[in-house]
């Protein structure tokens, strides 16, 4: 089952209680890109969804104090699977400036408003395009680096130059 | 709770479990649950020592038994025995602590088959070999049977193979014996003791709360010898049944001895609804409000039980008298508790009987506490 579902599409698993209006929104948005997407009611639940499709991009999108339960545990098991995730920040998260930087650590695209989840969405589709996601992945990967070194040798040549 | 770099695996280095054919995992801190702890690279059985990481390794795996350490798991145990049960068929056993039982065995019986939320519980602490040995009866079931269903007897001069099924019956079998009073059927002396320490060094951990309540029959020795002991034996398991049903579930109710009755009342931090579990106060006093609400149901109950063997003047005869101590308002150790409750209990019979005193409220009958 897991192999031949390589190529498709990515699924979204979406985290939270079904009728909060967050995972209402969430699986409107998902519908729009035509991905399959999965409502889950807590992390736990989540981990045993991202099992069942082991061979498949999985997408997991969720409120930040949600996804953050403990210390960051969820996170950190999505990223050894190579799962991609993203949180919505509110108006609390703010204050628990070190959960942020763990989720900073741990890939997780922090999203502040709608906008920044359809952005991640756009992304990870166009990355993971036809060629499938583990290709595209490294490529992005260095064509980031590229750009950064890039970055920093115009820097040196300001300086040098001045 | 720790990642994923805790778990240990005995035949496969450490990490991810790879699929697997019928094996034991075990979820939680072990250390809390077995005996022999130490030794778990001798068996036959997965770690995992986090909830998260164990769902994970459980639905990735192909394990015939999962065991999860209720200890530690308050908060987040039903929706991590969820997750398992929809992503393993493996036979879940709560390995619970002695003040868990409760919630263990509600857990196991609530529900329909094959809709529950764990299989069966143990009470710990206990041994690895208990839960490793499940894996062989829940591959094949009971090992004695031969294929035409009938019982195998061993050939004459060898011995029996150990059946684990039948050894798990006589384990239970034991524990029963060791933790039950055979009259009432309610927990006896040893096990209340137990299941109040562990639930008062609980609550001293999360602020909770635990009341202890010790009543006894009023006048129980007229009845005895006037009734004969039939009599005095059906009046005792009466005020077992009634006092248990009059309770909430969780709470443990026990014979201590002759007509004198204890119950352990806690703050359940398993529930789902939302609340923390903990009783709000009562308006008159600092006890809490639910206990003091079931002693007053019982009293009630117990009044109006219609006893046969007393003959037609048999109802509404009985009555109790009690006394009830809280921690951590009247005391912070379990022989604390026993000694304020047992002088409260002293205090309502010198005053009449038939009255549940409030410890440290002198003349606080909870009759009249709203």
């Amino acid at each position: 089952m897991a192999a031949s579902e390589s190529h498709l599409h990515p699924r979204v698993i979406v985290v939270g209680d079904r009728h909060n209006g967050f995972v209402k929104e969430m699986v409107c948005l998902a519908g729009e890109y035509e991905l399959a997407v999965t409502p889950c009611d807590d992390v736990y639940s989540a981990v045993t969804e991202l099992a069942r499709h082991p061979d498949r991009s999985l997408l997991v999108i969720g409120q930040f104090r949600q996804l953050m339960r403990g210390k960051g545990d969820f996170l950190a098991l999505a990223q050894r699977h190579g799962t991609h995730c993203c949180c919505l920040l509110d108006e609390e998260s703010g204050m628990e400036r070190d959960k942020i930087l763990t989720a900073v650590r741990l890939g997780v695209r922090l999203a502040g408003e709608m906008a920044d989840i359809r952005e991640f969405l756009t992304g990870r589709l166009a990355a993971e395009g036809p060629r499938g996601p583990e290709t595209n992945e490294e490529d992005l990967f260095r064509e980031e680096l590229r750009a950064t070194e890039d970055e920093l040798k115009a820097l040196l040549r300001q300086e040098t130059d001045g | 709770m720790g990642n994923g770099a805790d778990t240990v695996s005995p035949r496969g280095g450490s990490g991810r479990a790879s699929p697997r054919v019928r094996s034991t995992l075990l979820v939680g801190d072990i250390g809390r649950a077995f005996v022999d702890a130490d030794s778990v690279r001798r068996y036959p059985c997965d770690v995992a020592a986090s909830l998260l990481d164990g769902v994970d390794m459980a639905a990735r795996g192909d394990f015939a038994v999962v065991g999860v350490v209720m200890d530690g798991a308050a908060g987040h145990l039903h929706a991590t025995l969820k997750a398992l049960r929809k992503g393993t068929r493996a036979h879940i056993v709560l390995l619970a602590q002695m003040h868990e039982e409760p919630i263990a065995r509600r857990l196991v019986e609530e529900g329909r088959e094959g809709s529950r939320l764990a299989d069966e519980y143990m009470v710990c602490p206990t041994f690895l070999t208990r839960v490793c040995d499940r894996v062989a009866s829940c591959a094949s079931g009971p090992a004695s049977s031969s294929p035409d269903g009938q019982a195998q007897t061993p050939p004459v001069g060898t011995l029996a193979p150990v059946d684990p099924t039948q050894l798990e019956q006589r384990l239970r079998h034991l524990e029963h014996l060791a933790t039950t009073d055979d009259l009432t059927e309610l927990k006896n002396r040893r096990y209340i003791l137990e299941f109040a320490r562990q639930a008062l060094e609980r609550g001293k951990a999360s602020r909770g709360r635990v009341t202890l309540l010790l009543f006894d029959i009023d006048n129980f020795k007229h009845y005895n010898d006037v009734y004969g002991h039939l009599a005095g034996d059906e009046i005792l398991r009466q005020a077992g049944i009634l006092m248990r049903r009059c309770c909430r579930p969780h709470d443990v109710v026990g014979r201590i001895g002759g007509d004198e009755f204890a119950v352990v009342f806690w703050d359940d931090p398993y529930r789902i609804d939302g609340h923390t579990g903990q009783d709000r106060r009562s308006a008159d006093t600092d006890h809490p409000a639910g206990v003091i609400s079931v002693a007053k149901r019982f009293q009630k109950e117990f009044g109006n039980a219609e006893l046969h063997l007393l003959g037609p003047d048999g109802r509404g005869v009985l009555t109790i008298s009690g006394g009830l101590a809280s921690f951590p308002r009247d005391g912070s150790t379990i022989q604390e508790l026993f000694e304020r409750a047992d002088m409260a209990l002293l205090e309502a019979k010198r005053d009449g009987k038939n009255r549940i005193y409030l410890v440290g409220e002198p003349q606080s009958d909870i009759a009249n506490i709203r």
